[in-house]
């Protein structure tokens, strides 16, 4: 064998990379130049070197994250016994074979007896109204192998990317919207065996399909006061709605935080509420409300402020923050343009997640999964860890079908 | 099934595992304290040497702590069968995606002083001593950084955390023939501009 002193085979011989038959090639070649020689102990000089200044000495992570991460390797373990997920051949309990029978009869039965509230606007030309940011560049779409044809006659929705902090530090959230976005989603997956068409998939109806309780910072907003016959001390100021949010981190974006907010109504009113989201540019890179794909035209159903009565609607922002545990922004809201409690927006990183945000947090990956959206962050493995860890024998009806729809899906 | 996304491993075909890495024959087969007891020993095999290596990409050793309890925190929802290409290549991987993730968006590029390397020279060094292999530090990643991002990345992985180069392409997706040209030429560049002390 000839070498040139240029040939990287020479430094993969120093690494010992090469396999038997080549390094005895390099060798015999050495043997034979003396400028290879001289290359050679270069090159072991220079290994020497850095391999003696690049070590560093045992940095280790902080007693709380080790703990962070036995408490996850914990959990992991328990959740494990209760619902197989991912084709593992993991033997159910026994009751909970029937319970899974029983939930699949009421979920088809469900569907063969509700229509959509909600039909699909057609195409029209005006740009959606409401939303004041305006729709950032979409990523490029990654298809799923062999994805299901989108449905010709809904608006073709274009992914929602992240809006820029600095340049758009608000953004007025929707109050309300629809719900029975799940029922077709469960009808393509259980009964029709196929995944649902990527534009099919309205996150924000999914998510709110499920009464969500968070466990973070609320405000009230109470109405004119009334004077009531019964009340001696004063006058009553009845509740126009609550505002609760609750952040956790964002399971498929460990650097981000999910913000999560529930809007409830009054019980015997309707209200008028604005609520608009405000970043602290200062701590915030981008930010993303997920779902609300609008396509060329209006999704209908949609309300900036008319809430209706006895109504509860979730929302989840997606927050990047330039630095971890800061002051992420505020909410503003007002009822009846009479401005209601601020909520400061400060992530506490080691607070415990509510199960309901945990699991407010497993139907947004869910939903973006079936839409392909981050189509190169969430994948099956994320979807199915945090089905996972959501599992467990307490689970509402409603959150045990989520659950079997969500194995159904992974298997298709 | 979906494809596997870029953030994680591609399944590849499993080479043969490395002593003390296996996590079983199956998931199922592990029982849950054993599965415990694989994150305990990843944390002590691995914990030290992921800081070290995020440190180099985020220049921040409180974020490269953060991004490496959020690696082994994946690695605890992970199917543990699925490792068999291997625990740690999976975990550079893993750590390499997090911290690229945070590096890109964050637009502030911290120069070599603002560096946070804490306990850089260990518990055992007296202060002049630590000052003294800081400043060592500081000086071999300025030349390092005289690199392209490229040959850098292979560099520290080779001779800092001492990957092969098969375990190399598994983490950055470079055949191991560029991983090889690559540290040819950031070893002939380097020793361009290291001072005459430190050349051969």
């Amino acid at each position: 064998m000839k070498l040139h002193p240029e040939d990287p085979r020479i430094t993969a011989y120093v690494l010992g990379e090469l396999g038997p038959d080549d390094a005895a090639a390099v060798e015999q070649a050495v043997a034979e130049d003396p400028e290879l020689q001289i290359e050679l102990g270069k090159t072991v000089a220079a290994r020497q070197f850095l391999t003696s200044k690049l070590t560093l000495p045992g940095d280790t992570l902080l007693p709380r994250q080790r703990e962070n991460i036995r408490r996850r390797a914990r959990h992991t373990r328990g959740k494990t016994r209760f619902i197989s997920l991912v084709g593992t051949a993991e033997a159910l309990k026994p009751w909970l074979i029937p319970a899974a029978a029983a939930a699949v009869l009421s979920v088809a039965t469900f569907i063969l007896t509700r229509v959509p509230e909600n039909k699909p606007a057609p195409i029209v030309t005006n740009p959606p109204a409401g939303i004041t940011a305006p729709a950032p560049v979409a990523p490029a779409r990654v298809t799923k192998p062999n994805p299901p044809a989108p449905t010709p006659d809904l608006p073709v929705l274009s992914a929602h990317g992240s809006i820029a902090a600095a340049e758009f530090p608000t953004l007025d959230l929707p109050v309300f919207f629809g719900k029975s976005n799940l029922a077709s989603i469960s009808k393509s997956i259980i009964n029709e065996q196929h995944l649902p068409a990527q534009n099919t998939v309205r996150l924000e109806e999914v998510l709110n399909q499920f009464s969500l309780r968070l466990n973070g910072t609320a405000a009230i907003a109470r109405g004119a006061p009334v004077w009531h016959p019964d009340d001696r001390d004063g006058e009553v100021s009845p509740p126009v709605a609550t505002l609760t949010t609750e952040m956790i981190g964002c399971p498929w974006k460990p650097s981000a935080t999910l913000l999560l907010i529930s809007i409830r109504g009054n019980d015997s009113s309707d209200s008028d509420v604005k609520i608009t989201f405000h970043a602290n540019v200062q701590n915030v890179v981008r930010y993303r409300l997920l779902g609300f794909t609008p396509g060329e035209g209006r999704i209908p159903g949609i309300s900036l402020t008319h809430l209706p009565a006895k109504s509860i609607t979730t929302l989840a922002l997606e927050i990047e923050p330039s630095q971890p545990g800061s002051e992420l922004g505020s909410l503003e809201w007002s009822t009846a343009n009479k401005a209601a409690p601020s909520i400061s927006l400060v992530h506490k990183k080691d607070a415990e997640p509510s199960d309901d945000a945990r699991f407010a947090a497993l139907v947004c990956t869910f939903a973006q999964w079936l839409a392909g959206e981050q189509a190169g962050i969430i994948d099956a493995d994320i979807v199915s860890a945090l089905a996972r860890e959501i599992a467990s024998t307490t689970l509402p009806a409603d959150r045990a079908d989520f659950l079997n729809l969500i194995d159904r899906s992974l298997h298709l | 099934m979906t494809e596997a996304s870029k953030n994680f491993p591609k399944v590849l075909t499993p080479p043969s595992l490395d002593a003390g890495e296996s996590a079983g024959a199956e998931e199922e087969t592990l029982s849950p304290h054993d599965r415990e007891k694989f994150i305990e020993q990843a944390l002590a095999n691995y914990e030290s040497a992921l800081i070290g290596y995020a440190s180099t990409i985020l220049y921040d050793l409180d974020r490269a702590r953060d991004v490496v309890q959020d690696t082994f925190i994946r690695l605890c929802e992970q199917d543990l069968s699925k490792l068999r290409g291997g625990l740690k290549p999976w975990l550079y991987t893993v750590c390499r995606n997090r911290a690229l993730d945070i590096h890109r968006r964050d637009k502030r590029s911290q120069p070599l002083d603002d560096m946070q390397w804490k306990n850089v020279a260990g518990p055992d060094l007296q202060p002049d001593e630590q000052v003294d292999q800081h400043e060592r530090m500081a000086e071999l990643m300025g030349y390092l950084n005289r690199l392209t991002a490229n040959q850098r990345e292979v560099i520290i992985l080779k001779f800092q955390q001492g990957l092969s180069y098969q375990d190399i392409q598994k983490v950055t997706d470079l055949s191991t023939s560029n991983i090889g040209f690559l540290i040819h030429t950031g070893l002939k560049r380097l020793r361009e501009f290291l001072p005459d002390d430190l050349r051969a």
